[in-house]
């Protein structure tokens, strides 16, 4: 039998430093681990086949990986057998596999139907570093004429998207959390900044067999310094569901910290 | 309760007496109807009388040709005075294709004969309520008593929202006071006329019946098919499962509107909601879970609760379908709907069911008389693995 | 009202609402009929725009390093290569691709795959096969 392990969060959330460090630690996170291409900017870490997968579901539903409102997909039998053939090869090779995608963020009920004993490792971080870091990315690589103008332009022309992508995703978050919360942890980017230790967290809570790895021999605090600021708004209807799933998120994340608390007692008490 | 706006749609009921025209010419009739003799329903006359009409009476189908009424001719709802010299056989070979088996639920059929009524009902499943109990078998004393049953049914009170609506309270109120006497009159809209109601069903039910069959799939026959309908009023929609092959619930929140459902169809099972909303089912116990034009009569919070039981009842596998309108002018003080736009609908559906449901249907409805299409139809079906087998 | 007058809403909310139903729908029905991302006709899905300008921007990429690699000066006696140059590279190449945007990107996805067929091929193939990012390339091309 099998373990699995999802590492899920909104892009620029954390999700590949998380990656790099669970790589680290023991856990198989693919065959063909894609690099950053000019359209894939992002892709640290992130399995082939799985994004492939996820970007094909996209387009069976006319979407791209924008998706910046609830998504309720049409699921193809092709696409539910290559799961099932992604699935298949790695349970069989592997005693510990996961992958991680911020796509995944709104296909955790799909991975989780084939998966039913998958864990989820949630990773968030505050919308206005999120979407400051994605707007101006595209912003400037659409100046530059790099990468893909399609989809630079809609963080333009869109004066919310990106704040409306930070919802959908982290929405589905929660909804998964709530209903599966003995098979999710959440940690904040800040929780990591400050040295949470995420793999003795994740054997705490589930026994994978991960190697414990520190932060800190991973984790290079100078690549995503903490830059809280104003989160621009256009349509003043998000502000209330934004702030409801950011305190929403940082209730999960204490649940996490009290486990580090309780492990300070224990060390204590020894 | 308020006055008539001034967009109801003004009509009147038409009486068709065919060859008994001169008996029936005798017997009161309620004011501004109109009554037509065999000599009456040429194309053009009776196209022309058929625009005017809200209701049509026919009290002679013998004479009357059934198979003229074409297009929006149709919508009319029929009262059909069964002829009283024909036994039940006759009657199915005369009446059974060209007219019985395409009566619906807005319209309805007379006769003082009960045992055939049963029997026919049975045959063509029709609801109790579609029956208007009448004593006498002559055309004019039909025609009599036909006439003091529209001239209640006109002057029932009109349940509008007074600015203060209530889901639960509203259509308790207008359950108890139109679905005993006059159950189809406690679930047509008000503001339209009876026309544009049957117009109404006849959309709905030729978009929702694919997927009613679409739900079974590939199911063997002899297996039961468990369906429960959210909001089933007077049991609309219980007609179009053959109590044979399906086992049809339904649930609301009105005790009048159960009450007529119960007495609609006695073989299916029909329980009233309390203020909570919990359904009085155990998880996963439903193949199909549906709601009509309910979700968008009530607040957001009882729609979450309506949704997540909606969710927990059903089989994993199974289907979730609700027909809603999706498309609503801002809140007003007569108005009983609240405005809900379909990815507003998703996002509660999402929320409620964890994302545990893929998209299997959509489709958007558009109704005769509205300029812009309003309804739409969503079936999702339900992730998971039985907890029990 | 006959079906050839116009009326205008009075209420932009339905119109909005309306608008976002019909968009729904169509969606879905691609979906449901396989249509989306392969785009039939004159007017392509957005996802197969998207597909697109991601070809392009992987070769101009690919053109480019080859271009500055050691490599570089022996290509440039093919004319194959020095045509990808003009027509990707250079700061021609920005204005032609903003007068015929759809063809320009179809020219770049066929051009792509050209030269990824190209470069596969025969003993060379292997040692660019090495490379993680060229088999990423094929396998998402051809």
């Amino acid at each position: 039998m099998s373990d699995q392990l999802i590492i899920a969060g909104f892009h620029r959330s954390g999700t590949s430093a998380t990656a790099q460090l669970l790589h680290q630690a023991g856990l198989f996170l693919g065959y063909e681990l894609l690099e950053a291409l000019p359209s894939n900017p992002y892709g640290h870490f992130e399995d082939r086949e799985i994004v492939d997968l996820h970007h094909q579901i996209f387009m069976d539903n006319d979407m791209t990986w924008l998706i910046g409102e609830p998504f309720l997909p049409v699921v193809r039998g092709p696409r539910w057998q290559r799961m099932r053939q992604i699935i298949e090869r790695r349970n069989s090779e592997h005693a510990l596999w996961g992958f991680k995608d911020p796509r995944a963020c709104v296909f955790l009920t799909l991975w989780k139907y084939l998966l039913p004993d998958a864990k989820i490792l949630l990773v968030y971080r505050h919308f206005s570093e999120s979407t400051y870091s994605l707007s101006q990315r595209h912003s400037s690589n659409l100046f530059t004429g790099e990468g893909n103008a399609y989809i630079h332009k809609r963080f333009w022309e869109e004066p919310d998207l990106a704040l409306r992508m930070w919802l959908a995703h982290n929405n589905a978050l929660l909804a998964f959390a709530r209903a599966y919360p003995e098979d999710t942890l959440a940690v904040s980017l800040d929780m990591i900044r400050d040295g949470f230790p995420v793999v003795w967290a994740i054997e705490r809570r589930w026994g994978l067999g991960l190697r414990d790895v520190p932060v800190g021999e991973t984790y290079d605090p100078r690549i995503t310094a903490r830059r809280t600021r104003r989160q621009p708004v256009s349509d003043r209807r998000l502000i209330p569901k934004v702030d409801a799933a950011w305190r929403a998120l940082e209730e999960l994340g204490k649940e996490t910290e009290k486990m580090l608390v309780q492990k300070e007692a224990a060390v204590v008490g020894e | 309760m308020g006055a008539a706006p001034s967009n109801v749609a003004v009509g009147h009921p038409v009486f068709y007496a065919g060859r008994f025209v001169h008996r029936v010419s005798d017997a009161v009739l309620p004011e501004g109807c109109e009554l037509l003799g065999d000599w009456d329903v040429l194309p053009a006359q009776l196209a022309a009388a058929m625009e005017r009409a809200d209701t049509l009476v026919v009290l002679d189908p013998l004479s009357f040709p059934f198979e003229a009424l074409t297009g929006t001719q149709q919508d009319v709802p029929l009262i059909v005075v069964l002829p009283s010299e024909l036994d039940v056989d006759s009657l199915i070979a005369v009446f059974g294709k060209p007219v019985f088996a395409h009566l619906g639920f807005f319209d309805r059929v007379a006769t003082p004969d009960s045992s055939v009524w049963e029997m026919l009902c049975r045959r063509y499943g029709w609801a109790e309520g579609q029956r208007v109990e009448i004593e006498g078998s002559r055309p004019e004393e039909a025609a009599q008593e036909i006439g003091i049953v529209l001239e209640a049914e006109a002057e029932a009170p009109k349940f509008f929202g007074d600015g203060s609506y209530e889901a639960t309270r509203y259509w308790s109120e207008r359950g108890a006071a139109l679905a005993g006497p006059m159950p189809h009159r406690a679930i047509c809209s008000v503001l339209l006329g009876s026309c544009f109601n049957k117009a109404m069903h006849r959309v709905q039910r030729t978009a929702l019946e694919p997927q009613f069959a679409a739900a079974r799939g590939a199911r063997a026959e002899d297996i039961p098919f468990d369906i429960l309908e959210v909001g089933t009023g007077i049991g609309r929609w219980a007609a179009s499962f053959d109590p044979a092959r399906t086992r049809f619930c339904g649930v609301d929140i009105s005790e009048g509107m159960i009450a007529a459902a119960r007495a609609n169809f006695p073989e299916r099972s029909f329980e009233h909601l309390g203020p909570d909303l919990g359904f009085p089912y155990e998880d996963e116990s439903f193949d199909l879970v549906f709601s009509v034009t309910v979700m968008h009569h009530n607040p957001t919070p009882a729609k979450r609760t309506l949704l997540s039981e909606m969710w927990r009842v059903a089989k994993p596998g199974g289907r979730l379908l609700f027909l809603e309108d999706f498309v609503t002018g801002g809140w007003s003080e007569k108005s009983t709907v609240y405005p809900m736009s379909v990815l507003e609908f998703v996002e509660l559906l999402l929320e409620a069911t964890a994302g545990r449901v893929v998209l299997e249907h959509v489709e958007s409805l558009r109704y005769p008389h509205d300029d812009w299409v309003r309804g739409g139809i969503i079936a999702v079906s339900k992730l998971g693995v039985p907890k029990k087998w | 009202m006959s079906e050839n007058d116009f009326y205008t809403p009075t209420d932009l909310d339905m119109l909005r609402m309306e608008n976002e139903l019909l968009a729904f729908e169509v969606r879905f029905l691609r979906a449901r009929l396989g249509w989306p991302g392969r785009g039939s006709g004159s007017s392509p899905s957005l996802n197969r725009l998207a597909q697109l300008e991601e070809a392009e921007s992987d070769l101009v990429l690919l053109v480019r390093r080859m271009s500055s690699s050691p490599l570089g000066p022996f290509l440039r006696l093919r004319g194959g290569f020095r045509t990808l140059e003009e027509r990707y590279l250079s700061p021609e190449a920005q204005e032609a691709s903003s007068r015929d945007r759809l063809a320009y990107l179809e020219l770049a996805e066929q051009d792509l795959v050209l030269l990824l067929q190209r470069m596969g091929r025969g003993p060379l193939g292997r040692v660019f096969r090495l490379k993680r990012e060229f088999r990423t390339l094929e396998e998402r091309y051809l």
